[in-house]
């Protein structure tokens, strides 16, 4: 039968061996990192896949372990079908990387000189580069600002470059390591629709940290936590996993004890975030209706605070990381 | 038919203009040629930085000039021609110099061009593309080059002007090819310290160690009979000091003995497989160094 997977991930695992402790210079006490778990992932040929996960989840290191950049502990992983450590040219061949640091460019060369060198690595003849470099940077909105130095360019113009040079070679695999990272939302957004509306035809695996990103562009998402995936699907199939259990989303004056909350009858899980003396608090629960009495009781009775807002809201990416997880994405 | 073939068979690739002519290549000269354009084109976008370079070794040795004149006179002293064969200390020093100077390009240039890319954010683009890593190395290599072409030929310019030294152009075709070989065996030592600093990070200590140790025992400002017997033997393991001895024979006495200079390319063609062999092992070895530990683009 033919693998028709761009993408093929088997039981990779790396584990990093860091230094805990040294005598003088002299390593005495290491510490293993398991930065990935035995992750396993199949990517149909044009889906866009996303890694949704908090900082530190192992979305990076998975990248890296496809990109070549970094050599997995154990597993294996094939890009356009060939295996990342055995056919490791032909792999980075097949596919461009984005990774969402801007530094990742040479500031002092032109925007349109950054892309043509990077062309001609992929032995395009010097007009092609330019033809290819100035289509690109044409269709990132930056052809005007095609001679003016990276380093002369705002923060979002020089990301547009990055993502532009992991197009030049037309792979037919990309991987966005959060392309849209410190992008202003305008920008952001310009990045969103692109890969949405003109790579449609590309295998994609993105790593995001930004629910809505991952909710919008992404045929299937995995949710990955301490380098484990702990639920793959749809955004649909995710949200409705979490179905049994409502949301609610309370804006509250004042800072109130979350510890009580988590104790109280019918609550799942509960957090909150305080700023400027009001509260954000997000609390899962089986029943939310039968919740929604106890908790504006319970504040009524507290004086120092006052409920300003109240919600249950339909399940989101972050509720179901949350549920398999105990821990928010942004934490 | 195993497994592994079937399976091999039976997967496909999507294809692209770009992969269906694609072959990996052992060493992609055009690759190299682009890197070091693109590593001149940055470079001349400081272009105060050559012009120092070129002027500061002068500096370095003005004084030894001086200390050697006030010890022994304007030119000369009968112990320094005894040993060294040479009656001009200043000329002979000069072309220790402009030798030397590929040296130490070679040991700061290559290692701290990487550590550049890694700090720029620019090595793991780089090596996520399928150029050969011996062509970045060498596009580094051939940018250096070209620089330190030019500076010690601003070197050699000031002291003929300031000193007013003068050198035989008559066997400039041995010189040249001589100094060739030595830049393609330093080359080996380069990609060395490529390795090492992919693995140690800071090349601040680690370089200059090498570079002080190198320094010491080249036959810069003395002749090579100065050394203790040992240390002239390490002195010899270095590509410099051979081109020193010899474009000094050549430069000075405007004389090429044909032995003398085929025993010299002999030894420097076994130091550039020597040195391209341990280079690229020590090379490669820190690449799987790093990316095991996952520091390819680490501070």
């Amino acid at each position: 039968m033919l693998n028709q997977s761009a993408v093929e991930i088997e039981d990779l695992s790396k584990t990093f061996l860091s230094i805990r402790r040294r005598a003088i210079v002299i390593p005495v006490e290491r510490k293993k990192v398991e930065a990935l778990r035995s992750v396993s992932l199949d990517i149909p040929k044009g889906q866009i896949y996303g890694l949704l996960g908090p900082n530190g989840a192992g979305k990076t290191t998975l990248i890296k372990c496809l990109a070549t950049l970094v050599l997995p502990t154990s597993g294996t992983a094939r890009v356009n079908g060939y295996d990342v450590l055995k056919e490791s040219t032909y792999a980075r061949a097949s596919m461009g990387v984005c990774q969402g640091n801007e530094r990742s460019i040479y500031w002092k060369l032109t925007a349109r000189e950054n892309i043509i060198f990077f062309a001609k690595l992929y032995r395009m003849p010097h007009n092609e580069a330019k033809e290819r470099a100035d289509e690109l940077l044409g269709r990132m909105g930056l052809l005007e600002k095609a001679d003016e130095k990276a380093e002369n360019l705002s923060h979002g113009m020089r990301m547009k470059i990055v993502f532009a040079r992991s197009l030049i070679h037309d792979p037919p695999v990309l991987l966005f390591d959060e392309p849209t990272q410190g992008l202003d939302p305008t920008f952001a957004s310009d990045l969103r629709s692109y890969i949405r509306e003109k790579l449609r035809d590309k295998t994609i695996l993105l790593t995001t940290h930004y629910m809505h990103e991952a909710d919008l562009l992404c045929d299937k998402i995995a949710l990955i936590n301490e380098g484990e995936i702990k639920s793959f699907g749809t955004p649909h199939e995710l949200k409705e996993g979490v179905r049994d259990y409502d949301s609610l989303h309370m804006r509250v004056a004042g800072i109130p004890n979350i510890e009580r909350i988590k104790t109280m009858d019918h609550v799942l899980s509960a957090t909150m975030s305080t700023r400027n003396g009001h509260s954000e608090l997000v609390v899962t629960a089986a029943n939310g209706y039968e919740l929604v009495h106890t908790l504006l009781n319970h504040f009524h009775k507290i004086e120092d605070v006052k409920v300003e807002h109240f919600e249950i809201k339909e399940p989101s990416l972050d509720d179901v990381f949350l549920q398999l997880t105990g821990r928010r994405i942004e934490d | 038919m195993t497994q592994a073939t079937q399976d091999m068979e039976e997967r496909t690739h999507d294809t692209s203009e770009y992969l269906e002519t694609f072959e990996p290549r052992a060493m992609d000269w055009s690759a190299a040629r682009v890197f070091a354009v693109k590593n001149l084109r940055i470079a001349l976008r400081y272009p105060a930085n050559l012009l120092v370079w070129g002027i500061l070794p002068i500096f370095w040795f003005a004084p030894f000039i001086l200390m050697a004149t006030a010890l022994g006179g304007a030119t000369t002293t009968t112990h320094f021609m005894e040993i060294s064969g040479f009656d001009d200390f200043i000329q002979f020093v000069v072309i220790g110099w402009f030798v030397y100077m590929y040296l130490d390009t070679s040991i700061w240039a290559i290692g701290n061009n990487f550590r550049w890319e890694q700090m720029s954010g620019t090595l793991e683009p780089l090596f996520s593309t399928p150029v050969p890593r011996i062509s970045i190395l060498l596009g580094a290599a051939f940018s250096d080059t070209v620089q330190g072409i030019f500076q010690t030929l601003i070197l050699l310019g000031l002291c003929m002007g300031i000193f007013g030294v003068e050198y035989s152009l008559v066997a400039i075709l041995p010189t040249i090819v001589i100094l060739m070989m030595m830049v393609i065996a330093l080359y080996g030592f380069s990609f060395m310290l490529a390795g090492l600093i992919l693995v140690f990070k800071d090349p601040s200590v680690l370089t200059q160690l090498i570079s002080e140790t190198s320094y010491m025992i080249s036959p810069v400002n003395y002749p090579v009979q100065a050394l203790p017997r040992g240390a002239q033997f390490l002195s010899y393991l270095l590509p410099t000091t051979i081109a020193i001895v010899t474009i000094r024979e050549i430069a000075i006495k405007g004389l090429v003995q044909l032995p003398s200079f085929l025993m010299a390319m002999g030894f420097m063609a076994l130091l550039i497989a020597v040195f391209w062999g341990m280079g690229l092992f020590v090379f490669n070895r820190a690449e799987e160094w790093t990316k095991k530990r996952g520091h390819m683009g680490g501070f």
